[in-house]
């Protein structure tokens, strides 16, 4: 019970510090923000006087005039209460249209890192039952290949190929029927790196004496790969499932916008070249956040799975 | 009679390979060699001038005269390609100089640091490390406006984590050998064992880490490019014509190729640098322990 | 009778390199049979081919390989035998215990995979030597200390009930009365009418154990025979070199230590703890000048620890020490270290593999900063020659042979002229050969400069041919404190007499012959 709460109170106490560190990237932008959003006012023009009352009551609302921590505070009170802005573009509460693109978003990263599962798992195993031998050199190119496409170049092309054969529908909602393309795009990406984990820590596992000594004690092949060395294999690999997270939040917003997937990631990219500062802010308070989540959640689950402390730092390293 | 020996989980045949070792790191290194040698020689290999509009039919695809077609304005894509690789090449070059002298100076101090230090450091470094960099970068990017030394800058600030991390793991491992702790009961001081047993033993798996990473640094800056967070046209410079490219990539999807094959056998290049020094290193490690 | 197990003709060849050369062995029921050897030998070979587990590229041909099963004569080069086989017919006991256990599984889950019925594993644990099985079998392998997961790997090797029992190298990782308890478990299985077959290359246990002994040497059988015969009057240059370097053979320690030098080492109080749990427990120690004191005790008992803190590589919790006269606490380490040098256990893994022989004697010259270079450099190769190793200076240690490791480790302690030297489990790394010119050297050497010596080791046979006196560790002191001479006939602590039961005089006086 101790240990449940000492974690809990681990991920908030993380969860602060990464909002510290966003509020002091926002904070230190250049340019003043009220400047801008009078400059996006629709370019009416103002009188001296009106455009300093006004910018004084937008510093006072934005709590521009009060001492460093203090603004800090009440950033975070914002956010937690769920006013994160509006809009500049589209004039709506940034919160509504996170929430509303976020359902494709996961969707998505969901599907592409059911692929890359799939994927990794199946050329893992097949690699790492004869190591060095002639499938697991061919494993081993194909992910080497596989690693240095960058996913933007594999999704237009993908796109092109399957507009022209299959008549993939190249912009629309975020459609059951749509999905497969870019999630098939995403999960190649993603599964290099995994697979490449997966067969080393198969390969290390199998090669060790235990293994060795359950074939002597009777087990068959079989069941010496499920009951003995699969789950001492699997504790590296939930770490690098969570840096594999990473790689999917990265993927995901390229794939996003090459297949013009109404996600998160497309939103904060068009805000970022709209310069569009409150949606910027949100996405990456919203990335940051459920990166720390996943990454807690996968740490917990390395150890349930391991619970052998060194094994599991020695992973990381 | 032959009895059938098992090929048993104990046991491994290392088989003279192609996909490995030296193969693979001699193929990288010739192909990177190729890469930047053809960069350099731009001026002389290109066949037009990179910035000479109307050579050639608009957003034409590639063909016998320009092997990977033109652009909207005219341009010879391959001449592109090679003037802008030496503008990319340099400046990731320099960031990765940065990353890794940063990277290199923590995880050293926090290898050497008593406990309690070193446990802070590492979380931290862990944590960074565990971080999507991408966030990082457009967090940036969006507070400083696109462009090149915007997205370098902010993946300098991640991007020196996994050195980090490496570096000091490699120092408390080292200074745990039985050769340091004898040299140390023998009277040994810090210097000497930073240079005699850290050393020889940081070398490699930082040559490894850096040909990876400079290769996922090139991948991920082309990939922020292409969505106009980097570089900005016309600059002659592989993201910036990847940005182009995406605003025409439903008519004219052959923009996107010549930049991005760029892009690809660079990093396949550095890939297979990284993955076949890796390679060596394992195996010599291997032969000094038996 | 038909024996248990039949083997005519085994021969195993690696890529042209042949490991096992026509070996014919037959062991009965309940026979114990010992299968002793160097490295090199293809005694693990041997093993493994009984289990069918050579490993690829290797061939294995026979002209029979048979065992006597409850069910009939059971052919193991037919197809599908092994898997009958092994587990149920054929049990191994591995010589690294920890290693040799899935490391997440519990224990009694992995009793059950072998034999097959949950209600065994109580009994099964409780024969392997475990007072109070029911919390053993509920633990996960890697919570399991080194004695419980030997006694754990004993009862998987005989959860099925095996009619042959093979054991390969089990002796190598423990300490006297840990290889004493396996022993014993062996010789009630082979008295139960199980076969043995123990492959290893240590004499003790074969006098111990064998009702036959089988020399093995370059894959051929060169003799075999009862133990008394084979060791005690051994026909085959092998076997006499196997015999020869046991360290109860060797000469004792003859000078006795010069009165009235300064006392070298002084220990009050010495008190540590890791996780909690004491390690030293308020240790006392002294060792006077030209003195050889030894340090015994079980593995994994502090000596480790002592060690580490009185060379200042760990910082006790509690404790006063004064070395070569100097105070650590007052002065700092490094003139500490000046007089106190150490031999280390494993000689090629204190070797910087990147230096070479010479710049490896030199260090401690530079560290301490005596001479100048010149100087430094001549006496280094002084040292080596002064080793046996003039003009292999500029070799580094991976162009070096094991002993040869162990020389340049000693020429680098004695660089600096020191007081006293520590060794740290001498020997308990290398084969018996090693072993012996070690005890050789060090013996000399600690002679010739009078040096204060202080020798950590398990192994008593090798404490009592080096040291003048011996205390023995246990619960984080030092609870017996004898001369050498008088270490057999008036020990009083049980944990002495245990050492001294696992370590006898002369292990092939009172074999079972």
């Amino acid at each position: 019970m101790r240990a449940a709460i000492r974690s809990v109170a681990g991920t908030v106490g993380m969860l602060l510090v990464a909002s510290i560190v966003v509020f002091a990237m926002v904070r230190s932008a250049p340019g003043d923000p009220v400047d801008v959003q009078l400059g996006e006012s629709g370019g009416i023009s103002l009188s001296q006087e009106d455009e300093d009352r006004i910018r004084a009551e937008r510093l006072a609302e934005l709590g521009l005039d009060r001492s460093l921590p203090e603004q800090y505070a009440l950033w975070l009170a914002r956010m937690v209460g769920g006013d994160w802005g509006t809009s500049y573009r589209t004039g709506q509460p940034v919160l509504d249209e996170m929430l509303d693109r976020l359902p494709a978003s996961l969707a998505l990263g969901a599907a592409g890192f059911g692929v890359a599962v799939l994927l990794a798992g199946g050329l893992a195993l097949l690699a790492s039952r004869r190591p060095d031998g002639p499938v697991d050199q061919v494993v081993r190119l194909v992910t080497l290949a596989t690693v240095a496409v960058p996913s933007f170049l594999l999704g237009t092309l993908a796109l092109q190929v399957a507009t022209g054969t299959t008549g993939y529908r190249i912009a629309g909602p975020a459609s059951l029927d749509r999905i497969w393309l870019p999630a098939l795009v995403l999960g190649i990406a993603v599964t290099p790196t995994m697979s490449r984990v997966l067969r080393a820590s198969l390969v290390a596992e199998r090669g060790r004496l235990y293994a060795a000594a359950a074939l002597a004690r009777g087990a068959s092949p079989g069941r010496t790969l499920l009951r003995h060395v699969l789950r001492p294999a699997l504790g590296p690999v939930l770490i690098l499932g969570g840096l594999a997270f990473a790689s999917l939040v990265t993927g995901s917003i390229i794939t996003e916008a090459v297949f013009t997937w109404p996600g998160v990631g497309l939103f904060a990219v068009d805000a970022i070249a709209a310069q569009d500062y409150p949606v910027v802010q949100a996405y990456v308070v919203l990335a940051t956040a459920v990166v720390v989540l996943v990454n807690r959640g996968v740490d917990l689950a390395g150890r349930l799975v391991d619970p052998r402390q060194d094994v599991r730092a020695e992973a990381v390293a | 009679m032959t009895v059938p020996g098992l090929s048993s989980t104990v046991g491994r045949r290392r088989l003279p390979v192609v996909g490995r070792g030296r193969g693979l790191l001699t193929a990288g290194a010739v192909l990177l060699s190729i890469v930047v040698l053809a960069t350099l020689s731009a001026p002389w290999l290109a066949p037009f001038d990179p910035v000479a509009q109307g050579v050639g039919p608009r957003s034409a695809p590639p063909d016998g005269e320009h092997w990977l077609g033109t652009d909207r304005f005219g341009r010879d894509t391959a001449s592109r390609v090679l003037h802008g690789g030496q503008n990319t090449l340099l400046q990731t070059g320099a960031t990765m100089l940065a990353v890794i002298a940063i990277g290199a100076a923590v995880g050293i101090a926090v290898g050497l640091a008593g406990p309690r230090l070193d446990d802070l450091g590492r979380r931290l470094v862990d944590g960074v490390v565990a971080f999507p960099a991408v966030i990082v970068i457009l967090a940036f990017v969006g507070l400083r406006g696109p462009s090149l030394s915007a997205v370098l800058g902010g993946a300098l600030l991640v991007w020196w984590a996994p050195f980090a991390r490496l570096t000091r793991s490699l120092v408390r491992s080292a200074l745990a050998e039985s050769s340091a702790v004898a040299a140390r009961a023998l009277g040994a001081g810090r210097a000497h064992l930073l240079r005699t047993e850290v050393g020889p033993r940081l070398v490699g798996p930082l040559a490894v880490l850096t040909a990876v990473e400079a290769g996922q640094l090139i991948a991920t800056v082309a990939g922020l490019s292409f969505l106009g967070m980097g570089a900005q046209p016309p600059a002659a410079e592989w993201g910036a014509m990847l940005a182009e490219a995406r605003g025409a990539a439903l008519t004219s999807p052959h923009l996107v190729l010549g930049p991005g094959l760029a892009v690809l056998v660079t990093v396949f290049a550095l890939t297979c640098v990284g993955e076949g020094l890796r390679d060596v290193l394992d195996r010599s490690a291997q032969a000094v322990a038996s | 009778m038909t024996p248990l197990l039949s083997v005519r003709g085994l021969t195993v060849d690696y890529a042209g390199r042949t490991v096992l050369d026509g070996v014919d062995l037959e062991v009965e029921a309940g026979e114990a049979v010992v299968v002793l050897g160097g490295s090199g030998s293809g005694k693990s070979t041997l093993l493994r081919a009984l289990l069918g587990m050579v490993p690829a590229p290797g061939r294995v041909q026979a002209g029979e390989l048979a065992l006597q099963t409850d069910a009939g004569r059971l052919d193991l080069t037919a197809s599908g035998a092994w898997r009958r086989a092994r587990g149920r017919e054929i049990g191994m006991v591995f010589q690294d215990p920890a290693l040799a256990l899935t490391p997440l599984r519990r224990v009694g889950s992995l009793l059950t995979e072998v034999s097959g019925d949950p209600a065994r594993t109580e009994p099964l644990l409780r024969a392997s030597g475990f007072a109070d099985p029911a919390p053993v079998a509920a633990r996960r392998a890697f919570e399991l200390s080194g004695g419980m997961a030997q006694r754990v790997g004993f009862g998987l090797a005989v959860a099925g009930e095996p009619r042959l029992v093979l054991a390969d190298e089990p002796t190598t990782a423990l300490d006297g009365p840990a290889r004493e308890e396996l022993v014993t478990r062996l010789r009630e299985r082979a008295a139960a009418g199980t076969a043995v077959v123990l492959v290893t290359h240590d004499v003790t246990v074969a006098a111990a154990l064998a009702d036959r002994v089988v020399v093995l040497h370059r894959g051929r059988i060169v003799e075999q025979g009862t133990p008394a015969r084979v060791l005690g009057d051994p026909a085959h240059e092998a076997t006499r070199s196997l015999a020869r370097d046991v360290p109860w053979a060797l000469p004792a320690r003859h000078p006795a230590p010069r009165p009235g030098d300064a006392v070298a080492i002084r220990v009050r109080g010495l008190t540590k703890s890791y996780a909690g749990a004491p390690v030293l427990d308020g240790l006392d120690l002294d060792v006077g000048g030209g003195e050889v004191v030894g340090i015994a005790g079980r593995s994994g008992g502090g000596k480790t620890t002592l060690l580490r803190c009185l060379l200042g590589l760990e910082r006790p919790d509690a404790g006063e020490l004064r070395l070569a006269g100097i105070d650590p606490a007052a002065q700092g380490w490094q003139a500490v270290r000046r007089a106190v040098q150490l031999v280390p256990q494993d000689p090629r893994a204190s070797l910087n593999p990147w230096r070479t022989a010479a710049q490896l004697v030199a260090d401690p010259l530079d560290f301490h900063r005596i001479g100048t270079r010149a100087t430094r450099r001549a006496r280094a190769r002084e040292l080596l020659a002064a080793v046996g190793l003039d003009g292999l200076a500029d070799r580094r240690p991976n162009a070096l042979s094991t002993g040869q490791c162990q020389r340049v480790a000693i020429a680098r302690a004695l660089a600096v002229r020191p007081r006293v030297l520590v060794a740290d489990e001498p020997a308990s790394a290398l084969d018996v050969t090693l072993q012996a010119e070690l005890i050789r050297v060090l013996s000399r050497v600690v002679a010739e400069h009078g040096m204060a010596a202080l020798v950590v080791s398990h192994d008593l046979h090798v404490l009592e041919r080096l040291c003048d006196r011996i205390a023995v560790l246990d619960g984080g002191r030092l609870v017996e404190d004898l001369p050498v001479a008088r270490l057999r006939s008036d020990a009083a602590h049980t944990r002495t007499r245990d050492l001294l039961a696992a370590y006898p005089t002369d292990p092939l006086t009172g074999v079972a012959g």
